[in-house]
């Protein structure tokens, strides 16, 4: 997958916003989204780890973030203040999926809430450009088995058809393409010297 | 490469995870991972690391795919589109393959945005030029195919006054500058025309106000819908015949096209149309009643997804009101997959179903099509009420446990013993009523429920009731809902 541009960090971008239009402030609010949704995403996600219903929350964050636009604070962490409102986002959502699905408990959205930082922090950040340097790496056939296997609705027995293998292989396969991926995202981190 | 004791945290989190992201995880295997994360600071810093990198890859490497809509078939026999013909493209996306495509498009965008800002000599691309003309911005479309001969627009592009939108497929989320969320459904064709108006020419699209959106206007081949603090839907076929539908608020409806508006050549100019009603305005600038309008077709903007993917079993309901009352504008709303705590009991209150003790609404309704009545229904002599059964299946009927049993429900339905509860919102007859969340709380209601074996496709005949003696108290028309056998 080569050459897929990166988001950079570019603060001083943000503090320009102040001078700007409205409507610049809406095309700096899109790029901001653009950049931070990852992280945003990765929240929710891990708070309800199903992909259909992290893309509804993800929908109704990208909405609310839209309409609050304007209480946003320029200059202010972007990341931050999104996640706030996914968290509040999946508050709603699991009232309202309670009793009609399996859900966590909430010891640990109350958990994950206080871990907010973590998923918000310039290492994240890193962390997921190393991630995108070692997936342009990856052979294209462990690529494409990652696609093949986290596409939403695929079961991995298609997936096994597909790949003319056991579902079993299918499994070990991707726990080890994860663990290498987390390896080189290691050797990366260290290689540019940021320790986690 | 790990030591096998770094890498016990990673296997745990790996295998549990997988097992949630595939659906196959049971209760146990939820309260590992959970008490793992809470417990282990260890395990935590894995999970959030693993979850990042899991969304992410699924970002990079998850190809789109063209949403199918349940609805497709219904859309079709509604609006009979226009051929079709010409070079189309996909921009289909959901969460996981949503980032796959849109972070190039997006990622891409927001440099030319830097370039535009902070003064370049790249020019930029020219939707992306800051400029006043600017009025809303796309911010999610899922299973889009765009018309050739119009330009595509990508999540978090702004649009103008004056541009126009035409999708054959799929669904886009907008949100105007002045706070009205709008979704488009396919077949669609809309303009822009000002920042808070916009022209369809033919499509569907629910909007919902805030509390700065009111006197949003939707203008159309026939009509033109001003919202006046509200969520409603408006869905217009290829000839410009327009339906309009009010889910929350009020909407005032203009009937007739410009010409004949400035004409006054109709006789009725105006409808001022209030929550659980519809109108339908013909190209003649006339209107009548829509009997039901389903979810599917005419969705609101904040909607839940259906519980499943299988097909209706309530294909219709109409009653014999109309004969009486030619001026009613009641409509009844059928949720597909829809039954689930805290859902809408009646397109014309707030009220809501829930389960009455902690175990919540029986499993087997969770997910069931149901029909949200309007609750003055109860008022009604000698109703009749006719729900079409599309396929084998249970009926159910959830009956008020103030109100005598009348014979037609009797003599078709058992009673399950089971009982479910009304929430009641605060309504004309009562002020202070108040919603809550979850079963078993701020229960207001208790209705028995009633259940019919359907064994083919039929329409079910469903009548009125008798008014209960401590009338002072309160009652409810009834609910119905079907799962399929």
């Amino acid at each position: 997958m080569g050459g897929v541009p990166f988001a950079q960090p570019f603060t001083p971008l943000v503090q320009q916003v102040h001078a700007m239009s409205l409507d610049s402030d809406h095309s700096e609010f899109a790029r901001l989204i653009a950049q931070h949704q990852r992280s945003v995403q990765g929240y929710i996600l891990a708070n309800v780890p199903s992909w259909s219903d992290a893309d509804e929350i993800w929908q109704e964050t990208s909405v609310r973030l839209w309409l609050e636009f304007d209480k946003f604070e320029p200059g202010s962490n972007f990341s931050a203040w999104a996640i706030r409102v996914a968290h509040f986002e999946i508050l709603t959502w699991r009232k309202k999926a309670s009793r009609s699905r399996l859900i966590f408990g909430d010891d640990l959205i109350e958990c994950l809430a206080s871990e907010q930082g973590g998923f918000a922090s310039p290492h994240g950040d890193e962390r997921l450009k190393a991630l995108d340097h070692c997936l342009e790496h990856c052979p294209p056939h462990q690529r494409d088995l990652l696609s093949r296997f986290y596409e939403p609705g695929r079961q991995v027995e298609q997936v096994a058809v597909t790949m003319k293998c056991s579902v079993d292989a299918v499994y070990k396969s991707v726990q080890r393409i994860r663990r290498s991926l987390r390896f080189c995202i290691e050797h990366q981190l260290q290689h540019a010297g940021v320790s986690s | 490469m790990n030591t096998s004791d770094d890498s016990r945290p990673f296997d745990l989190v790996h295998e549990l995870v997988t097992k949630q992201l595939e659906g196959s995880a049971t209760e146990a295997d939820q309260q590992q991972l959970a008490a793992a994360v809470t417990g282990d600071t260890d395990v935590r810093r894995e999970y959030i690391e693993y979850m990042q990198e899991t969304a992410h890859i699924a970002s990079r490497l998850v190809h789109p795919q063209p949403t199918k809509s349940m609805a497709n078939s219904q859309v079709l026999e509604a609006f009979d589109s226009a051929d079709l013909a010409g070079t189309t493209h996909q921009s289909g996306r959901s969460f996981s393959p949503a980032i796959a495509v849109s972070a190039v498009v997006l990622l891409a965008a927001s440099l030319a945005i830097w370039q535009v800002f902070v003064g370049q000599q790249t020019p930029a691309t020219p939707t992306l030029i800051a400029n006043q003309s600017h009025v809303a911005t796309l911010i999610h479309s899922a299973g889009v195919v765009w018309d050739s001969q119009h330009r595509a627009v990508d999540e978090l592009s702004r649009v103008s006054i004056g541009q126009k939108l035409c999708i054959h497929e799929g669904t886009l989320k907008l949100v105007f500058d002045s706070g009205v969320e709008a979704l488009l459904l396919a077949p669609c064709l809309m303009e822009v025309q000002d920042r808070d108006r916009v022209y369809c020419t033919y499509g569907r699209i629910a909007a919902k106000a805030g509390p700065h959106g009111s006197g949003f206007v939707i203008d159309t081949p026939v009509a033109r819908v001003t919202d006046l603090g509200t969520e409603f839907g408006v869905a217009i076929s290829d000839s410009g015949e327009t339906e309009v539908a009010v889910f929350e608020g009020e909407v005032d409806v203009e009937l007739g096209s410009a010409d004949q508006r400035r004409q006054q050549t109709v006789s009725t100019k105006r409808e001022h149309l209030v929550q659980g009603q519809a109108t339908r305005v013909g190209r003649d600038g006339r209107s009548r009643r829509i009997q039901s309008i389903d979810n599917q077709r005419l969705p609101g903007v904040r909607d839940l997804a259906p519980l499943h993917s299988k097909s209706p079993v309530i294909a219709a309901v109409r009653d014999n009101l109309s004969e009486r009352r030619p001026e009613s504008r009641m409509f009844y709303r059928i949720v597909h997959a829809g039954l689930r705590e805290d859902c809408k009991a009646f397109v014309d209150r707030d009220h809501q179903w829930n389960g009455v003790s902690e175990d919540g609404i029986p499993t087997d309704l969770i997910g069931a099509d149901y029909v949200m009545p309007f609750n003055d229904d109860k008022f009604a002599d000698d109703l009749e009420v006719r729900v079409t059964v599309a396929q084998p299946a249970t009926v159910y009927l959830f009956f008020n446990d103030n109100i005598a049993v009348p014979p037609w429900l009797a003599d078709k339905f058992q009673d399950t013993g089971i009982d479910l509860g009304l929430d009641e919102a605060a309504h004309r007859f009562n002020h202070s009523r108040r919603l809550a969340v979850g079963p078993a709380a701020s229960i207001d209601r208790t209705f028995s429920i009633w259940k019919c074996v359907v064994d083919e496709p039929q329409d079910l005949v469903l009548g009125s009731f008798e008014r209960p003696d401590d009338v002072q108290l309160g009652y409810n028309m009834y609910g119905i809902a079907a799962v399929a056998q």
